[in-house]
């Protein structure tokens, strides 16, 4: 009796955590987005700096386009807020519009041109914090909202 | 002297053979996403294999048997059968994860997909466990798995805050993400206490012929170069707290764990994880597949040893070519090596109970073990871990499988 209440709680346990909604992907679309700018940014310092080889730089910058790429439209398929879309859209525009900018940078070697790349990728950050805290919140309180 | 440097070869190839893609990859997660907050899963993780592998050796040494052998002979086959099936699942595509891992490494290198790799280093794999003897496999690739030290240089360099180091001991509860914290701490376990390890382990005993005369032996090597493996991995995780996760960077591409080193070694520190990353591999790969063959020859009582010709023992080096094979195929899909180690390792840590509960039927016996049996202090440790990871596997799985 008592092993088979054990059981019938850890299998209410496993389906209470399996409802996964449209909250819990933007929130994991916005986080990978986050860290991908960070990420882009890190490869465009270390390039400037010498500290990796370019074209390891440069293979990173094209996985990462394809990785902002689908997190932007699965948000963009989510029934989401329009601002918490609308802002991931136009961030992701934003750093894929760096991505399509630093690629022919490093691949000509050219250091210089990787210097605003990286001073706007930096910009994006606390957009992009702000949209997390946005996508949190709207996971927090979908109903509300 | 005979003693003393088996006794060292034993802890270099205990600290050399210990830090596999499981390792690299469940660390470098947990110290990005967490900074040092998830070091308490290594710490438990790794006293449960510090008692698992001495246990394993110890059986070894005492009964002269391998653990298939043991069951089988006491306990039964029944009991057997779904801690065997389990077992070859878990090594198969653990097999798919160092495999995958290797390609990942040229793919670093070369810049060719991963997936196009895959045969190749099969095929390299495969060639060495034909033509190499045990003693040849096990101290080149742990002699060569030294150079994941870097990772504990890396970490030394970076001066972390001892404070808050010592915090990260203590299981504390996340600020975000419960699920994915919880999974990556099922997931670190998992990769410390591979059933592979184990069951390798006490083959290996018995091929270098170990009798009770190496209890003392094993302890040593058990506890010293278990522990010193697991300073590899919290090296791994220091560095990844220290450097990625201070620039908001989640490790979930071989790619982004790769900018950790560089920040500590530049330039060369891209090239040295990409080689700590093959090698570590390299020699897990052969060591899983061993296991395999081991586990299925001593499961259904065929003749086998490494240090035999293949012609000699033919079922043996069946078992292991067909496991490639099929690794192989599994990283030929494309599927991301990432993402299989993480969800293995989740899975070796979840498959606890059901493989090593037999182990620990046989060990608790005195008609088996006389004097050796178990004492009471393994036993428990052994169990609070294999349940909590259980359960933890069995509430964080599913809302991570479902929301990515």
């Amino acid at each position: 009796m008592t092993s088979s209440r054990a059981c019938a709680t850890l299998a209410l346990a496993f389906l209470g955590t399996a409802c996964v909604g449209p909250e819990q992907r933007a929130i994991e679309a916005v986080s990978d987005l986050a860290s991908l700018r960070a990420t882009l940014d890190e490869v465009c310092a270390d390039a400037i700096a010498n500290r990796v080889p370019a074209r390891f730089a440069e293979r990173t910058l094209e996985k990462g386009r394809s990785r902002i790429e689908r997190d932007r439209s699965t948000v963009a398929g989510l029934a989401v807020p329009a601002d918490l879309r609308e802002g991931t859209d136009s961030l992701a525009a934003a750093i894929l519009n760096d991505i399509a900018n630093a690629i022919p940078a490093l691949r000509a070697r050219d250091s210089a041109a990787l210097v605003p790349i990286r001073i706007r990728l930096a910009a994006l950050r606390e957009p992009l914090e702000a949209l997390e805290t946005r996508a949190r919140s709207f996971a927090a309180q979908p109903a509300q909202q | 002297m005979k003693k003393a440097l088996q006794l060292a070869l034993g802890i270099l190839t205990a600290i050399g053979g210990f830090f596999d893609i499981g390792n690299l990859v469940t660390a470098t997660q947990a110290g990005a996403s967490y900074r040092f907050q998830l070091l308490w899963a290594l710490a438990a993780g790794t006293v449960v294999v510090i008692f698992l592998v001495e246990m394993s050796g110890r059986f070894a040494a005492v009964t002269r048997k391998s653990i298939p052998e043991g069951v089988r002979e006491h306990l039964g086959v029944r009991i057997w059968i779904v801690p065997f099936l389990v077992l070859i699942l878990l090594h198969i595509l653990t097999i798919a994860a160092e495999i995958g891992g290797i390609a990942l490494a040229l793919q670093l290198v070369t810049g060719i997909s991963f997936f196009v790799w895959a045969l190749p280093v099969g095929v390299l794999i495969w060639l060495f466990l034909w033509r190499a003897t045990f003693n040849a496999i096990e101290y080149s690739t742990a002699s060569l798995g030294l150079v994941t030290l870097c990772f504990v240089v890396a970490a030394v360099t970076l001066h972390p805050p001892r404070g808050e180091l010592l915090a990260g001991l203590l299981p504390s509860l996340p600020r975000q993400d419960p699920a994915k914290y919880w999974f990556l701490a099922v997931s670190i376990i998992g990769a410390l206490i591979a059933p592979y390890l184990f069951y390798f382990y006490s083959s290996g005993a018995i091929e270098d012929e170990w009798d009770r005369t190496y209890l003392g032996v094993n302890r040593v090597v058990a506890v010293v170069g278990m522990t010193f493996g697991a300073v590899i991995s919290a090296g791994l995780l220091i560095v990844a707290g220290v450097i990625l996760h201070a620039r908001g960077i989640d490790v979930s591409s071989i790619e982004q764990a790769a900018i950790a080193l560089p920040a500590v070694f530049p330039f060369w520190g891209y090239t040295l994880f990409a080689v700590s990353l093959g090698i570590a591999c390299l020699g897990a790969a052969l060591e899983v597949s061993l296991s395999l063959a081991y586990t299925t020859s001593q499961t259904f009582g065929w003749k086998w040893g490494e240090n035999l010709e293949p012609a000699k023992d033919a079922r043996f080096a069946l078992v292991y070519t067909a496991g490639i094979l099929v690794a192989c195929l599994i990283v030929s899909l494309g599927i991301d090596p990432v993402k299989i180690t993480v969800y293995t390792m989740a899975l070796n840590a979840a498959a606890l109970p059901v493989v090593a509960l037999p182990f620990m039927l046989l060990m608790n016996d005195g008609a088996i073990m006389g004097e050796h049996r178990n004492g009471i202090i393994s036993n428990i440790a052994t169990a609070l871990i294999a349940i909590l990871a259980l359960v933890l596997f069995a509430v964080s799985f599913p809302l991570l499988v479902l929301g990515s």
